[in-house]
């Protein structure tokens, strides 16, 4: 599947990029990292415009960032009623509300970039809390900003080896999420095992 | 020793007891980890080799790509492949093969040939590739 999409960015450009970017956004699996990558290169040999395709893999990924932040809004308002019905459940979700204001914005910014498969995720927990859309959409886009730089300007720099960079990045982000989740569980763990 | 160890064993057991969610989350990430990481060396191993960085042409790659990842001017390359100057900036390999009839491994062979001659052979080539 890479490889035809490849062959469509090479033959339609921006509009590829950035649809992929919309739906990597909403943990659909599609490769984004390694198409961005492929910009990157294909700027680098004068095949795509570098305003066009940064400016494509950031709107598609903010786009696909609301729209799981405020399709979570939307469900957890309708649920709003249901939910304060039960006091366990209205509890829990004070508490994910109160860990969302104090780590949000860090929280949104690294995992654009440096944890990125578990931004989707985040995006539905956050749009399910009280968390402010326009703040929201602020580290979002200071977030997904690094995360495009980050890919098209290596995918740039490394344009000759574009087999090589994709393979290392894809599988060193997957590397850091799993990682950071042993590091979490493994904490809480301790924890338990202290009480 | 025996002792600390029935400890332990004890307290893995009350985890599993009270918090196995938790616990399967954790094998599956520090599984997940350890495949991340051993990929990681295999990559590393495999790119150290320089031979394997020299990327062959294929169907998804624009021509101008090509060009560019073996360092020979796209113009040069697209005459050697017989296409004329008017060519569409994104064709690809697969659309050159479709149009010219010429296999990856024949684009590559001219590739091979271009950068070996290149700069001097370059002209030559570009008339060989008219001719055909």
């Amino acid at each position: 599947m890479s490889e035809t999409l490849l062959a469509l960015v090479g033959e339609h450009g921006a509009w590829v990029l950035l649809l992929t970017t919309f739906l990597s956004c909403l943990a659909l699996p599609v490769p984004a990292s390694a198409l961005m990558l492929a910009g990157g290169a294909f700027i680098a040999s004068d095949t795509l415009d570098p305003a066009e395709t940064v400016l494509a893999c950031l709107g598609g990924a903010v786009a696909g960032d609301l729209t799981g932040f405020l399709g979570a809004r939307f469900l957890s308002e309708r649920l709003q009623a249901r939910i304060a019905r039960s006091p366990a459940r209205a509890a829990l979700l004070a508490r994910a509300g109160a860990i969302a204001e104090r780590w949000g914005g860090p929280g949104i910014y690294f995992s654009r970039w440096l944890l990125s498969p578990l931004g989707p995720y985040v995006n539905l927990a956050l749009g399910a809390t009280a968390f402010g859309w326009r703040r929201f959409l602020a580290w979002d886009i200071l977030g997904e900003a690094t995360w495009v730089g980050l890919y098209v300007g290596l995918g740039y720099a490394f344009a000759r080896q574009l087999a090589m960079i994709t393979d290392v990045l894809t599988n060193l982000s997957g590397l850091l999420a799993a990682f950071a989740a042993t590091l979490a569980t493994g904490y809480l763990l301790l924890r338990a095992t202290r009480q | 020793m025996a002792k600390r160890i029935a400890m332990v064993a004890k307290r893995i057991a009350m985890l599993w007891q009270r918090h196995r969610l938790l616990m399967i989350a954790f094998a599956i990430a520090a599984t997940l980890t350890l495949f991340f990481a051993l990929r990681m060396v295999m990559f590393a191993l495999y790119w150290a080799d320089p031979a394997h960085r020299q990327q062959p042409p294929e169907p998804w790659m624009p021509l101008r790509y090509v060009a560019y990842s073996w360092d020979v001017p796209p113009q040069e390359l697209a005459a050697a492949l017989g296409l004329g100057p008017d060519a569409r900036k994104r064709l690809t390999i697969a659309d050159i093969t479709r149009i010219t009839g010429l296999s990856p491994e024949e684009i590559e062979a001219r590739l091979e040939a271009l950068k070996a001659g290149n700069p001097k052979a370059g002209q030559g080539l570009e008339r060989q590739g008219r001719d055909e």
